[in-house]
């Protein structure tokens, strides 16, 4: 078995009644461990990339294989099972269930997957002591602290729960869809920062979505989403097909 | 399990809203359960407005007339009968007991009914309960009266008060007896049934009053005074009916072939029990209307829970999509938000259900003493669990409403949420 965690050939995406694609990707390889930042305007369709390596969207054609599993060949169940072992997710905002506490918000993914659950069991320790322990490694180290809604925590600090959950059970890849965008400067890169020093550690793939072009020097590889979209020619047709879809 | 417990969460995290959703689910459900338990009552209660008489005999007529006149005091009875015939009919060695019933006067609207002493030692109401006095006693005199709780209430009569009996029934009268008052003697205990409204004089004293009329008018040219006739030995010529008690039930059939085949007079027994089920099965489309109404009651319920999910599911797309992000398939999405309807019917028919028994722990003893209505205060009968059966089943179906259109949200979302 080869370093590749995620490998594309020919991909292409059509919205579900488009005949136009909206997204092709010829060639893409990711390796194990590897942290590559995809840039892109708002709009520009990062987002449904993701969707589509996390398998929430189904490709229309070509090849992605995600820990050697091509998804254009596996159910939805299937894909909502890698996405559920293998995957830890960070949004923008609000990415946290607001009625749960800070250790049942970072303990969620373990509800979901086995896999996760059996890795942190083979560690030694209890779902909750691993939780604890990526809270914090994550600056958010008072115990007074777990037990708290969400709610009452400031952006930051959820924006560090929220990593601390897609860290958990220490998924093979973890994607961010820009996770920083409501934080400040200053926090915004020591999130970042700490975001990636805990991937490393876990030697976690990264794929961090973000327009913000200060953060490139510290990834090992970025790409544009640009590249994936901008020869496709967008008629008016497609994005009606697109809205339709959307709507 | 984790998805339940993520729905319990949820739920108490919109506790307000929820609570008001149950409350109203509760609410419709006491009122469901609540209205089928006093249409049992009530049917109970009507059917067992005479209870321990074998047979009501009366003149040749409708067996539902006989027993409206005789037990409810509604119509006339079409005509009466000799002494002689119920004394005859009375000794047969089957017949346990007897009550002589005369009627046909009223007092303020009230009926007057001429009986004995039989009347208070074997007259039963529902669950065979004897008549109780709740103050004075059982007449003793020719002109002593005892009066239901009803006639007592309305004009505040006590013990030893004096009251004129009217001819004829009705409110308006056209003669009295007022050279003839009787006397207060015993005010019984409230029953629910139409003995409450009744004034019970003996049938001397019925006897008494007549002692000086012709065809239905006084005498113009002879007159008693009350003195004079109170200590007459007065023995009727006629009564209007008669309660017959058996001493073997079995024999009922007997003794009812006996008395509608007498050769005497023309004479029609009926069997009370059976005539006023068939007479509560005529105003069976009522019970229907009834149920009808308290069904769309409940079904208002649901559809205030279909509403208060429905309008929380925006609110929700967000929390949909992070359990997405986690490994959660539209599959589970929508078992989440169909478990959390099933949390919420199932809280709302239990409310209900307490509800239900709470009210008639309270009601049970205002509704036997102010209406003779007989509720079944414990255990849930087979056609609540029908009910409530039913209303599980509407509450999971519509549930599945907000948990379809959650899934579908779900499948166009993914991880994010366009709003």
């Amino acid at each position: 078995m080869n370093n590749s965690i995620i490998q594309i050939q020919d991909l292409q995406f059509n919205w579900d009644k488009s005949k136009v694609p909206f997204i092709i990707i010829p060639e893409l390889e990711v390796l194990k461990g590897e942290h590559l930042l995809i840039k892109g305007d708002s709009g520009s369709g990062k987002t449904t990339f993701l969707n589509l390596i996390s398998g929430v969207l189904p490709l229309s054609s070509g090849e992605m294989k995600i820990l050697g599993e091509n998804l254009l060949d596996v159910s939805s169940s299937k894909r909502d099972a890698i996405r559920a072992n293998h995957m830890g997710v960070i949004f923008q905002m609000f990415n946290l269930i607001p009625y749960l506490s800070v250790i049942e918000n970072v303990l969620i993914p373990i509800h979901f997957s086995e896999v996760k659950k059996n890795k942190i069991i083979a560690k030694g320790v209890s779902a909750k002591d691993e939780a604890i322990r990526l809270l914090s490694e994550l600056g958010l180290q008072q115990k007074e602290i777990h037990e708290k809604k969400v709610t009452e925590l400031s952006v930051g600090q959820q924006q560090r729960v929220a990593a601390a959950r897609a860290l958990i059970g220490s998924p093979e890849i973890i994607l961010a869809d820009e996770p920083t965008s409501a934080l400040d400067e200053n926090n915004s890169m020591r999130f970042l920062d700490l975001l990636l020093e805990e991937c490393k550690k876990n030697n976690s793939t990264l794929l961090y979505v973000s327009h913000d072009n200060r953060i490139h020097q510290k990834f090992q590889q970025s790409i544009s989403i640009h590249d994936f979209t901008e020869n496709i020619p967008v008629t008016e047709k497609t994005k009606k097909e697109a809205l339709e879809c959307l709507s | 399990m984790f998805i339940l417990k993520l729905a319990l969460k949820s739920l108490l995290n919109r506790k307000f809203t929820v609570a008001l959703t149950i409350f109203s689910i509760a609410i419709s459900i006491t009122l469901l359960l609540g209205v089928e338990r006093i249409r049992i009552g009530l049917e109970n209660s009507f059917t067992n407005t005479i209870s321990g008489t074998d047979l009501v005999v009366g003149a040749r007529t409708g067996d539902e007339q006989l027993l409206l006149s005789t037990v409810f005091h509604i119509g006339m009875a079409s005509n009466n009968i000799s002494w002689h015939s119920y004394e005859d009919i009375a000794a047969n060695e089957l017949i346990d007991w007897t009550i002589p019933i005369s009627m046909g006067d009223s007092h303020e609207g009230f009926s007057v009914i001429g009986t004995n002493d039989d009347y208070f030692t074997h007259y039963q109401f529902a669950n065979k309960q004897h008549l109780q006095f709740q103050a004075g006693k059982a007449f003793h005199e020719t002109f002593d009266a005892v009066l239901g709780a009803d006639v007592a209430a309305s004009h505040e009569y006590k013990i030893g008060d004096e009251i004129v009996i009217n001819h004829g029934s009705g409110e308006i009268a056209f003669h009295d007896h007022a050279d003839k008052p009787f006397h207060v003697s015993g005010i019984l205990q409230r029953t629910g049934t139409p003995v409450d409204q009744t004034i019970h004089v003996s049938l001397e004293g019925i006897e008494a009053i007549h002692i000086d009329w012709v065809d239905g008018m006084p005498d113009k040219h002879m007159h008693f005074s009350a003195e004079e006739v109170e200590h007459l030995h007065l023995e009727p010529e006629n009564i209007t009916a008669f309660l017959v008690g058996l001493k073997s039930r079995t024999d009922v059939l007997t003794v009812q072939r006996l008395i509608n085949q007498n050769k005497s007079e023309p004479l029609t027994a009926v069997m009370p029990g059976i005539t006023l089920q068939r007479l509560w099965n005529m105003m069976g489309k009522i019970e229907t209307a009834l149920l009808i109404v308290s069904g769309f009651v409940a079904l208002a319920g649901l559809i205030g829970m279909l509403v208060a999910l429905l309008t929380g599911i925006n609110e929700r797309r967000r929390e949909m999509a992070i359990l997405r992000s986690v490994g959660a398939s539209p599959f589970k999405i929508f078992g989440l938000i169909s478990s959390e309807s099933i949390v919420i019917t199932l809280s709302g028919i239990a409310l209900g259900i307490a509800f239900v028994f709470l009210l008639l722990q309270i009601a049970k003893p205002i509704l036997e003493t102010q209406y003779g209505i007989y509720l079944n205060p414990s255990g849930i009968s087979l056609q609540e669990i029908y009910i409530i059966g039913t209303v599980i089943i509407l509450g999971i179906l519509i549930g599945i409403i907000p948990g379809y259109k959650i899934y579908k949200y779900s499948l166009l979302d993914g991880m994010t949420v366009k709003m």
